[in-house]
């Protein structure tokens, strides 16, 4: 790696962070943020509740991501939305259930399951099989998590992850036994599929958002801020690049 | 300038004040009538009470101070319509005043006493009196407090009144009318004892039953009621004069004690009243120079044996107690039983007690209506008008009539749960009803039904799984004979590339494989990439396999073996490598990209892989001549693409993949970090075509391109054909039913 | 406790493995590859955790009568047992994955294709809007250029430019779409590595 890449890594991945630092701050969020409307976001919500007042459950598909896989962001943005859906649905009658195809994730979603309990007068907490290894491989994960949307009364599924198209057999599935159906990927395929299959699918980074619209933290809304920056940095960046090309190439 | 004493409060405000900035009463204007030195203030004032008292004189008859001239004359004509009336008011009092007790009655220890024992003191003031009538009263009131307080007369400290004694009556009457008005008195009425209390509706009490001390008391009109005065003052007074004859002086309370200084200035502010001639009674007179006025200590006023005057007597003792009870909205300590839609509210009784037949029962609002509870509030056992008599002991001691603490402290108890009866109509009670049933059937569990299918649905898709299934097996059935479609014309350059590169690679080059693809996508990958091995077989090429998925090594093991049958001279054993399963992810790929020998020392027969003959001489992946990544995946081809090669860059790399990941993984052919690519089937194809090799791809490129159009074809008529079925019906609209 | 402890190592193993990647310090490097080993080896010890956790789940489900779950725990231990004893390169064992799983696998996949034929049925019904119309024309486009259907009309020169073209389409909103995910993994990495984000924590 050239010194040129090290430090323009460098670089960004300190400015990244500082600027999430800095907008995580309470003088940067005096006034509330102002996100775009999503309607899977809004009917996620809406599902939450209906789904808690039906005494159903939720399922939350956690995807085939590896911790040390370059999609483990896909992972870890999910166990963010789990732990939001887990502090908003572990009063119901039926808990929420997380799948997930990797061990690693899986022990997480429990942890998650878990630490969504701390400082809540909630005296049963029995239910330990809320985070669940559905399976290995991305089909045996896809068999697995069929059982349990078929068989735990789930009300709505919501796929986030790492998928690829097996993801298809989730949704219809879903759709079969009249659930709602979210889902949100970093896979293209994923996406593609999630489109055709399910209600309301969110494209492209919109999973990484799902923790700033849910909850109310601060860095969520900042990690979204500066995503947002850099997104605009990187194509006038590009569109910078294509011209100066075009004009070298003259 | 000294400041104004208000005559109610006796607190101090500004000389110029004209209303009491502490109780809002009009103070005296112009002048302050304690003040000895305003003179002309003086003189107005007596001019008014002159006035007035000539016209009272008047009305009644009796001999009156000489009036003024023609402007008295004068102010009679154009008298206006108030004045008329305060001065009717004014001689009404005047008569009542007469009949009227001394206001402060002398303790045990009378009026001879203070004669007999201070005769300097009365001839001091009768000598004041002369000399200055309008202080004669307060001189009075001064010596009579240093009788209470036992001192020598003349040495309390009062401010000496500006008023003079039938002026300070008259102001006395005022005050007393204005005590006694309503304005004194917000929100309340006058009871048949002229005390007064909040309004309470009498029809309300008839539901308790005779209960003395509950007494509600009524708003008794202005005609007074026959045999009786109202005189609010006296009541409260005689009531303290029976419980003195009754009750000993409670020892905290000692005659002795000074008097405090706001009863000073009370006493400063309120002249004593005209003194009267019934025995026993503190008898003060203008400038008689009796002592003046003595407050007695609570609990310690004399009663019963004295003469009372005739108004006084008809007051009896203790009649309070007698009288119909009051009753409290909510009596504490008392149960009340539970509201329950079902049983009817009580109606209040519409009968009246005896002494108020005459009296026409208030129309309440119905709002007021419906809140008033019903006698199920009220407890069945209240105290007796015995319990709350006189007070025994205690700072209240001799007094009759006050709340009683301590008994019916005891009878307080925790209050019940249930709710007191309100009025409930019977709309009311089916939403109560309606509600109640909700709640109850809200606690059963009530079991989710299981989703149900539309047949028609099932029909449809075993339908098109049919069609697609036969569709497709027909070609395979057919077997190699089959020239349904026809081959591919155009070859891809990504394809041909790699064939050429192949083609030209030098003999016993080393090829690092990394078989990626899952089990599910075997069939696609292993067909596409078994050309592949097959020409690198048959270049006696080195192959070094290794896989990140745990059954990578075993589909590695089948590929080989296939390709292997369809290169007879391969030699395995020497040319041939299984490293196995390499954890880890991307994390184990960038370590095998920097320490292949110690990432993976033994192939998956548990054999030292680095003393093979293909790779002994390797010390990293820069040793390799080729790099062929076989995956279906586009996100795991792209972590090998930037995360491995470029720590080979020398290094040509090759991918084989499937249809569905081919057009995200051109653009890395595009730009040449990738030498070449075949993706699915159809590349495959075309990769056989150039080997003239015929294989799996041929066998099953018919039913593929059959496939592809069949699926189009359903997509789109289906899509159609759905769409136009899920229309909403359109029906024609019903005729109103028209019945007569 | 734990809390406090767990996030510090968080931190410092991340910002240690962070450097190794920038600096090329042997130091550095040596212990980003020995944090990365361990890394390696705990998410295997994960695995195992998990494959426990789905045969506990599969133990409840058999206790409440569900005697699928049984022939599930069966098999694990049957294939557990066999590749202990016969070893990964034993033909007999290898049957277990090219008999069983790859035919299993590859069954659902191919209901994959059924699911996906369905859910573009039903697209015109769910979708009734531009997107979904985009959705559709799109859909029938690559999958006509990519199926090698105009095999023949590629090799007219104009046409085959104009499907090249159309073909590299895809991958330009696909390289917009990936960016974007790229900045939100970014973001969730430094939300770990700053320790605002704590899922460890249980």
């Amino acid at each position: 790696m050239s010194a040129l890449n090290i430090i323009l890594g460098l670089f960004f991945i300190l400015l990244f962070a500082g600027l999430i630092l800095i907008y995580s701050l309470p003088r940067m969020n005096k006034k509330p943020p102002i996100l775009r409307k999503i309607e899977a976001v809004e009917k996620l919500k809406l599902a939450m509740g209906l789904t808690v007042e039906a005494g159903t459950r939720i399922h939350i598909s956690l995807g085939n991501a590896d911790l040390l896989s370059p999609y483990n962001g896909s992972a870890l943005a999910s166990l963010s939305v789990l732990e939001q859906v887990a502090v908003i649905s572990q009063l119901a009658d039926r808990k929420p259930i997380a799948t997930a195809g990797n061990g690693a994730v899986a022990v997480l979603s429990q942890s998650v399951f878990k630490n969504s309990l701390e400082g809540k007068s909630i005296t049963d907490i029995k239910e330990s099989n809320q985070g669940q290894l559905a399976g290995t491989t991305p089909l045996s994960y896809t068999a697995g998590a069929i059982n349990v949307i078929r068989k735990d009364q789930v009300s709505t599924n919501v796929f986030l992850g790492n998928y690829g198209t097996e993801v298809a057999l989730l949704g219809q599935t879903s759709n079969q036994m009249k659930a709602i159906t979210l889902g949100a990927s970093d896979s293209l395929t994923a996406q593609a599929v999630l489109f055709a299959i399910s209600d309301d699918p969110l494209i492209g980074e919109e999973l990484f958002a799902l923790p700033a619209y849910l909850g109310t933290k601060r860095i969520h809304i900042a990690s979204v801020k500066i995503q947002d920056f850099f997104r605009w940095v990187l194509i006038v960046a590009m569109l910078a690049g294509a011209v100066l090309k075009f004009l070298g190439s003259l | 300038m000294p400041d104004r004493i208000c005559p109610f409060c006796g607190k101090t405000n500004p000389e110029d004040a004209e209303v009491c900035m502490h109780c809002q009463a009009r103070l005296i204007s112009s002048s302050n009538p304690l003040s000895p030195s305003s003179s002309e203030a003086k003189q107005e004032l007596s001019d008014w009470l002159n006035s007035t008292r000539e016209d009272a004189a008047k009305n009644a008859g009796l001999p009156g101070v000489p009036s003024q001239t023609a402007s008295g004359d004068s102010s009679q004509e154009n008298t206006p319509e108030w004045l008329a009336r305060i001065r009717e008011r004014s001689r009404a009092e005047q008569e009542v005043a007469k009949a009227d007790n001394s206001l402060f009655e002398s303790p045990e220890s009378p009026a001879p006493k203070t004669k007999e024992s201070h005769p300097s003191k009365k001839a001091k003031a009768e000598e004041v009196k002369n000399e200055k009538p309008e202080e004669a009263w307060l001189e009075e009131l001064r010596d009579e407090k240093d009788t209470m307080a036992g001192g020598e007369p003349g040495k309390a400290d009062l401010g000496t009144p500006d008023i003079p004694p039938a002026e300070s009556e008259d102001w006395l009457k005022k005050l007393d009318g204005w005590q006694d008005s309503p304005e004194a008195h917000p929100g309340q009425v006058k009871d048949e004892h002229g005390v007064w209390v909040k309004p309470f509706h009498t029809s309300d009490l008839k539901e308790l039953g005779d209960h003395p001390e509950l007494e509600a008391p009524t708003h008794v009109p202005s005609k007074k009621r026959p045999g009786k005065k109202e005189d609010p003052d006296q009541s409260w007074l005689e009531k303290t004069r029976q419980e003195a004859q009754k009750s000993e002086p409670p020892a905290s309370v000692s005659p002795e004690e000074p008097i405090p200084d706001w009863l000073e200035e009370l006493e400063s502010s309120f002249p004593p009243p005209e003194p009267t001639k019934e025995k026993g009674v503190e008898k003060t007179k203008k400038g008689s120079g009796a002592p003046p006025v003595k407050i007695p200590p609570v609990g310690s006023i004399p009663t019963g044996s004295e003469e009372m005057p005739n108004w006084l007597k008809n007051i009896e003792p203790g009649s309070s107690r007698k009288s119909k009870p009051s009753a409290p909205a909510f009596i504490p300590g008392h149960d009340v039983e539970p509201l329950t839609p079902s049983q009817p509210l009580a109606e209040p009784p519409k009968e009246k007690p005896a002494d108020m037949e005459g009296l026409a029962p208030a129309q309440l609002p119905s709002w007021l209506q419906a809140m008033r509870p019903v006698e199920s509030v009220l407890p069945e056992n209240l105290p007796t008008g015995e319990t709350s008599g006189e007070k025994g002991s205690g700072a209240l001691a001799g007094l009759a009539d006050v709340i009683p603490i301590q008994e019916e402290a005891a009878l307080v108890s925790k209050t019940s749960d249930s709710t007191p009866r309100l009025r409930v109509d019977d709309r009311q009670k089916v939403q109560a009803q309606l509600l109640e049933s909700v709640l109850l059937e809200g606690s059963k569990a009530i079991e989710i039904p299981k989703p149900v299918q539309k047949k028609g649905r099932s029909a449809g898709r075993i339908l098109v799984s049919l069609l697609i299934t036969i569709f497709l097996a027909i070609p395979i059935v057919m077997g190699s004979n089959s020239r349904l479609m026809p081959s591919p014309v155009f070859f891809a350059p990504e394809t041909v590339s790699m064939f050429t590169a192949i083609q030209t690679m030098a003999p016993n080059s080393r090829v690092l494989v990394i078989l990626d693809y899952q089990p599910s996508l075997a069939g696609e990958l292993q067909t596409a990439s078994l050309p592949v091995i097959e020409h690198l077989m048959a270049q006696n090429a080195g192959l070094v396999f290794i896989s990140t998925t745990p059954s990578g090594p075993i589909l590695a093991n089948t590929l080989a073996q296939l390709a292997q049958t369809a290169t007879p001279g391969f030699d395995t054993n020497a040319l041939l490598v299984n490293l196995g399963y390499l954890p880890g992810g991307a994390i184990g790929l960038q370590e095998f990209a920097q320490q292949p020998r110690y990432t993976s020392p033994i192939t998956w027969t548990r054999f030292d892989a680095w003393s093979t003959p293909v790779l002994q001489a390797v010390t990293g992946l820069k040793d390799f001549n080729a790099v062929l990544i076989l995956t279906e995946s586009a996100d795991t081809a792209r972590i090998w693409i930037e995360q491995v090669l470029p720590t080979i860059p020398q290094t040509p790399s090759y991918l084989v993949t499937s249809q569905q990941s081919a057009a995200l993984l051109l653009p890395y052919y595009n730009s040449s970090q990738l030498k070449g690519m075949i993706s699915g089937i159809a590349g495959s194809k075309m990769y056989e075509m150039l080997l003239s090799k015929p294989g799996a791809a041929q066998f099953l490129w018919d039913s593929y391109q059959v496939g592809v159009i069949l699926i189009l074809v359903v997509i789109l008529f289906g899509g159609i054909f759905s769409s136009i079925l899920s229309q909403p019906k359109m029906t024609a609209p019903v005729a109103k039913d028209e019945t007569p | 406790m734990k809390g406090p402890i767990a996030c510090t190592v968080t931190i410092v193993v991340g910002l240690l493995i962070l450097a190794g990647y920038f600096i090329a310090s042997p130091l550095i490097q040596n212990i980003r590859f020995f944090l990365l080993e361990w890394a390696i080896i705990l998410a295997g010890v994960a695995g195992i955790v998990g494959i426990f956790s789905l045969l506990r789940t599969h133990w409840r489900k058999v206790r409440s009568r569900e005697f699928g779950s049984l022939i599930v725990i069966l098999a694990f231990l049957a294939t557990f047992f066999i590749g202990l004893f016969l070893g990964a390169d034993n033909p007999q064992f290898q049957y277990v994955v090219t008999g069983i799983q790859v035919p299993i696998e590859s069954s659902l996949m191919a209901i994959v294709l059924f699911s996906l034929v369905f859910a573009a049925i039903r697209l015109f019904q769910k979708k009734n809007n531009l997107m979904g119309t985009i959705f559709l024309i799109s859909m029938f486009v690559f999958l006509v250029t990519s199926s090698s259907i105009l095999g023949m009309a590629q090799s007219i020169p104009g046409v085959g430019a104009v499907i090249s073209a159309i073909q590299t389409l895809p991958v330009a909103g696909a390289r917009g779409i990936l960016l974007g995910i790229s900045l939100g993994g970014i973001a969730a990495g430094i939300r770990i590595l700053i320790g605002a984000e704590r899922p460890y924590i249980g």
